[in-house]
């Protein structure tokens, strides 16, 4: 059997066997590639566009200003709220280039009226963290309440534990039901080297925005990402603690009303809405949350 | 375009069945398999008057293999949000098509090692194949194929025990 040649046909043997038939036509495909490479020249344009407009500007900055240099395509939500941005700097580190865009998968299609949301997709450049790590109470309540405060006028519900070593609570406006969920972590080294060896952790291309408290802990918050299924929306902030644990705070595009408990694999959910078009919290809800409980555990 | 299309529809036509099951090795779910073959098709429509000439079939199997791992590090967050998936399945409980023992041990795998013993193995992939289509060094691929099917003897020692329990 394990002989490479034996190995080989035993494998080939069980994936060649029976299989459900092919549901996939060429009209499947077609106008998704298609759509693809318009998008992809499109961009190609814009870049030049932009490379043109950065002539000029370069100008006026070599003055002395400050420039960015490896910025990658922002994101471009085609609904109509715009995260407002967190004023924090960029972590010193050079963009990633994209390998593609985000697009739904066939069994999980855009809800009807629902706004295709294109966002860069680059590798994942870090290990994920190890979890097991329960946040402690005290940083529960506290989160709770930093959550209610800023949050606001949205209405906030408790933080509660559906999954092993997480808590979530609903953030409900006009757009509909969000969440906030929490998990912890525990890092070997300090809070910088941590949070650098993470820049990259969520498959963003630009570098996290990030900024650092007097007493060494380091907050950075990542791109939006986008992902499956119905195109779910997300965007964390890290709170790496001179404790050695990172506390992961993100701001889902879905809540309570969507998922359920799975009864296939205790401790998970299930996924059963839609959720909502929009993030429940901006870039800069978020870094102002993460800076309210930025001093404890 | 017109010739371009009818090029693609051959070579779909011709291969979307085994770059399914080239999928369905590395994931282990039909339908998982279907889709990773479907969005591979559509990256490859999209570069199509490019590659066409060249070598689709390398193309194809890069694209199938960067999906993979694209799908298995994001986490997949379709039917279960955990926190954070373990690079290593959960072993124990393992549930399996009995007539295919080899598939179900090779999901025990992390999804690097499953990807490069379906290239090395399954697809016959030269170790400079097989590091083009996974974008990793030579030496990566030797070191990941050799712990690899280590890890496949065990995890199908596994299966077998556990079927024969059942």
């Amino acid at each position: 059997m394990w002989d490479e040649t034996q190995l080989r046909d035993a494998f080939r043997d069980e994936i060649d066997g029976p299989a459900p038939a092919v549901r996939t036509q060429l009209s499947d495909i077609m106008p998704r590639g298609l759509r693809r490479r318009r998008i992809r020249q499109v961009s190609a344009v814009a870049v030049a566009v932009v490379a043109v407009v950065g002539v000029g500007v370069m100008a006026d900055t070599l003055g002395g200003k400050n420039m960015s240099v490896n910025e990658p395509a922002k994101p471009t939500l085609a609904t109509t709220q715009q995260p407002a941005n967190a004023a924090w700097p960029q972590a010193d580190a050079s963009a990633q280039k994209p390998y593609g865009t985000w697009s739904p998968g066939v069994t999980a299609p855009l809800p009807p009226g629902r706004p295709l949301v294109t966002v860069p997709l680059c590798d994942i450049k870090s290990p994920p963290d190890v979890v097991g790590k329960n946040p402690a109470p005290e940083y529960r309540t506290r989160l709770q309440s930093a959550l209610t405060t800023v949050a606001k006028p949205a209405k906030v519900g408790p933080l509660t534990s559906a999954e092993a070593y997480a808590y979530t609570a609903d953030i409900t406006d006009a757009g509909g039901v969000g969440s906030l969920r929490l998990t912890a972590a525990e890092f070997a080294d300090t809070p910088m080297h941590a949070a650098d060896r993470q820049n990259f952790v969520v498959g963003n291309c630009a570098p996290p925005k990030r900024t650092v408290q007097p007493d060494g802990t380091v907050l950075q918050v990542y791109p939006m990402e986008v992902g499956e299924p119905y195109q779910i929306l997300l965007m964390t902030l890290r709170i790496y603690r001179p404790s050695g644990i990172v506390y992961v705070l993100t701001a889902y595009s879905m809540g309570s009303p969507d998922v359920r408990p799975d009864p296939r694999s205790p401790g998970t959910v299930e996924r059963i809405g839609k959720g909502r078009d929009t993030l429940p919290l901006t870039e800069a809800q978020l870094a102002d949350l993460g800076t309210a409980v930025a001093d404890i555990g | 375009v017109a010739r371009f299309d009818e090029e693609f529809a051959e070579f779909l036509a011709a291969r979307f069945d085994k770059a399914r099951r080239m999928a369905y090795a590395m994931c282990g779910d039909w339908t998982e398999a279907e889709e990773l073959a479907q969005n591979g098709f559509v990256r490859l429509y999209s570069h199509w008057p490019r590659v066409a000439g060249q070598n689709p079939d390398g193309y194809l199997r890069m694209i199938l293999t960067r999906l993979f791992l694209d799908t298995k590090r994001r986490g997949r967050k379709r039917e279960h949000l955990v926190a954070e998936l373990p690079e290593r399945a959960v072993r124990g409980d393992v549930s399996y098509d009995d007539r295919q023992p080899l598939v179900a041990a090779l999901q025990l795998l992390p999804p690097r090692q499953r990807a490069v013993l379906v290239l090395r193995i399954v697809q016959d992939l030269s170790i400079e194949q097989a590091a083009q289509a996974m974008r990793c060094s030579q030496g990566t691929v030797k070191s990941q194929t050799a712990r690899g099917l280590i890890a496949l003897r065990e995890a199908y020692e596994q299966v077998m025990a556990s079927s024969e329990s059942a």
